[in-house]
């Protein structure tokens, strides 16, 4: 699903790399697990395989797909088919009601748009049916987002990056704001979704707490042969 | 159709905030129509007030005001011409009809005019309509009066009301000619000129109406039956203004200059038609200064809308950076930005028509009575639409600014969260 060639990435005006990784492959369908403290690249290492940053040399390639070949244009559209993301925190537009805001990658990408419907039902009842599966409760759903707690937030979003089915769900710290209780919980229902789904996770996170509930886990610090280096840029 | 959705509900999100800047816009939009429909209407009610009259004779002073007076009834002449004049000129081989204006006296804030019965046939207003009677007749005795449509209905008055004129004009006319009670002999059907607030009378009347006076003042002691006045011959000494219409166009300007010429006494003749164009002149400059003012005040609402969209950008940038995350390209952001502003322009607008027709169904009413302008109320003219389309336009270029830096914005953000 993932690998990743020979990839270095500095940031602009920096003197050393922030990455520098020869080498990391994820198999399609795999939980895979990096680790790694504040400040040592996840972020970046995230954005070079969501295509929003290309690498300075070496090959991204996610689903068959070498990403960073791709147009700004190209990889836009190719995101928004391909990629579910959830966020640490304050993943959800307060305006739009839950349903709608799990409803989002449906109306920016026909392809989730159709692999929600596929199963002959409308993109609300898949919308309702993964809140459902995420543990929500019917009266949650129907409100709007302001009134779900925090766990309950992170649920939504995961059920935003769940629908459609998208090949690959990258998850950046999704549970700093959780207690471990939820956190738990949070992760083993969202695993068990991507699994129903097909799709491969990707969670980085400083919190190895939850390194069990995944296939593999890797150190970034030891991937990355920069690691060293790494001054600033992200978080 | 998704951004356009988003666009409402954050919008919706937002309400507090832009409620205040729509409603600036709403009341500048406001202004400029009722600025763009006064100037419309007041030169269409100006050009509708006379037609059919070829010349309109006066003491020497200026066409405008010479105009102004006589048809308009707003100001006052500044001298009158001698009835023997009058006489001469109507006598002209060119002059199909003269009409006598004879002003200077009213009835509770309306004016008399004293003119011949020929008024009522020879004078035309809009395109060459004739003044037409909705009940009774031309004045026929020396105390007759013939009520404008407006005198009638604001008054209440109907045929045989006996009213009291007033020496010169104004609500609070300290003398009265209470000695010689007028009867209402004919009231006219609305014509939507100075006509419908003018009270008529035979220049006899205007005479008998004065027989006690002496000076501009009325002699003390002294009350002349009406019977007696009805006796006595009921000759003018002057008249203020005259309506000539010609027995051929061509002949116009001959006649205007034996007027102009005319050795006996210092009189003017002016065209209608060029004195309203002079008027305009005169007026358009006030005209495109007010436009241009309100013009500006429309444009500083809309710069404040940019800036509202602006100072919102800043803590709007998680919800780009998810918008983003969900896939939506960079360009939709800017279209949402651009929509934002277009919708809110678009609210303004229409709430902006309805605080205009509010104002108008107010403000109608006034200038009516104090102005005699009679406004209509109706869909936007052609030139308003054209007006508002080019609001709406400028609205989705406000938009733009803020779509450009929301734009820049979620480039280099991306899907990171940075707040």
């Amino acid at each position: 699903m993932i690998e990743i060639e020979d990839l270095q990435y500095r940031w602009p005006g920096d003197e050393h790399d922030t990455l520098s990784i020869e080498r990391l492959t994820v198999e399609s369908g795999e939980r895979f697990f990096l680790r790694g403290p504040s400040g040592c690249g996840k972020s970046t290492l995230l954005s070079l395989l969501g295509g929003i940053l290309v690498p300075d040399s070496g090959k991204v390639t996610v689903n068959d797909k070498v990403i960073n070949r791709l147009t700004a244009t190209q990889r836009d559209r190719w995101r928004s088919d391909n990629l579910g993301l959830i966020f640490q925190q304050f993943n959800l537009l307060p305006f739009l009601s839950v349903t709608e805001n799990v409803l989002l990658p449906c109306r920016f990408s026909k392809l989730r748009l159709n692999r929600a419907t596929s199963g002959g039902h409308t993109p609300v009842e898949e919308a309702r049916r993964l809140l459902q599966a995420l543990d929500l409760n019917p009266e949650d759903f129907s409100g709007t987002v302001g009134n779900l707690s925090v766990g309950q937030q992170q649920r939504v979003a995961a059920a935003r990056a769940l629908i459609g089915a998208p090949p690959l769900i990258l998850a950046d710290e999704p549970t700093a704001a959780l207690d471990a209780e939820t956190r738990d919980r949070f992760i083993s229902l969202l695993l068990d979704e991507a699994s129903a789904a097909g799709s491969t996770v990707l969670v980085v996170s400083h919190d190895l707490g939850m390194i069990p509930s995944f296939d593999r886990d890797m150190d970034l610090m030891s991937l990355n042969n920069n690691s060293s280096s790494v001054t600033s840029g992200d978080s | 159709m998704t951004v356009l959705r988003l666009a409402f509900a954050s919008l919706w999100n937002r309400r507090s905030t832009v409620v205040l800047t729509v409603l600036a816009i709403a009341m500048s939009v406001a202004l400029l129509l009722t600025v763009e429909r006064v100037r419309h209407e007041t030169r269409n009610s100006f050009a509708n007030t006379v037609s059919g009259t070829d010349l309109i004779v006066g003491a020497r002073s200026g066409s405008v005001q010479l105009l102004l007076y006589s048809v308009f009834r707003i100001g006052n002449a500044t001298n009158n011409i001698s009835w023997e004049s009058y006489q001469d000129i109507s006598r002209h081989p060119e002059v199909e009809w003269m009409l006598p204006v004879s002003l200077g006296d009213s009835h509770r804030g309306f004016r008399v005019m004293g003119t011949s019965q020929a008024y009522f046939t020879r004078f035309s207003y809009g395109r060459k309509r004739q003044l037409r009677f909705t009940d009774g007749q031309p004045f026929d005795d020396v105390f007759d009066a013939v009520l404008g449509a407006k005198v009638a209905s604001a008054l209440g008055y109907e045929l045989g009301q006996s009213i009291i004129m007033s020496h010169g004009l104004g609500e609070g006319a300290i003398y009265t000619h209470d000695g010689q009670p007028f009867q209402v002999s004919g009231i006219l059907a609305p014509t939507g000129t100075p006509v419908d607030r003018t009270i008529h009378v035979s220049l006899e009347g205007i005479e008998a109406m004065h027989v006690d006076w002496q000076q501009g003042a009325k002699i003390p002691g002294k009350e002349t039956s009406l019977d007696e006045i009805r006796q006595r011959e009921l000759i003018p000494k002057a008249v203020t203004a005259a309506l000539i219409g010609l027995k051929r166009k061509t002949s116009t300007f001959r006649v205007q200059r034996f007027i102009n010429e005319y050795r006996e006494e210092p009189l003017l003749a002016i065209l209608p038609g060029v004195a309203l164009q002079e008027l305009w002149g005169l007026l358009g400059v006030a005209e495109k200064a007010l436009f241009l003012v309100s013009l500006f005040v429309v444009l500083a609402g809309l710069v404040g809308l940019v800036a509202v969209l602006m100072a919102g950008l800043a803590e709007r940038r998680r919800e780009m950076a998810i918008l983003r995350s969900v896939g939506a390209r960079p360009w939709q952001v800017f279209g949402l930005l651009c929509l934002e502003s277009l919708l809110l322009t678009l609210l303004a607008i229409g709430v902006g028509l309805l605080l205009f027709y509010a104002v108008f169904l107010l403000g109608s009413q006034w200038l009516s009575s104090s102005y005699g302008l009679d406004m209509t109320l109706g869909l936007p003219l052609l030139r308003e639409w054209g007006i508002l389309g080019i609001l709406v336009l400028a609205g989705l270029l406000a938009g733009v600014l803020p779509g450009l830096r929301a734009y820049g914005q979620s480039l280099a953000d991306g899907m990171s969260i940075r707040v």
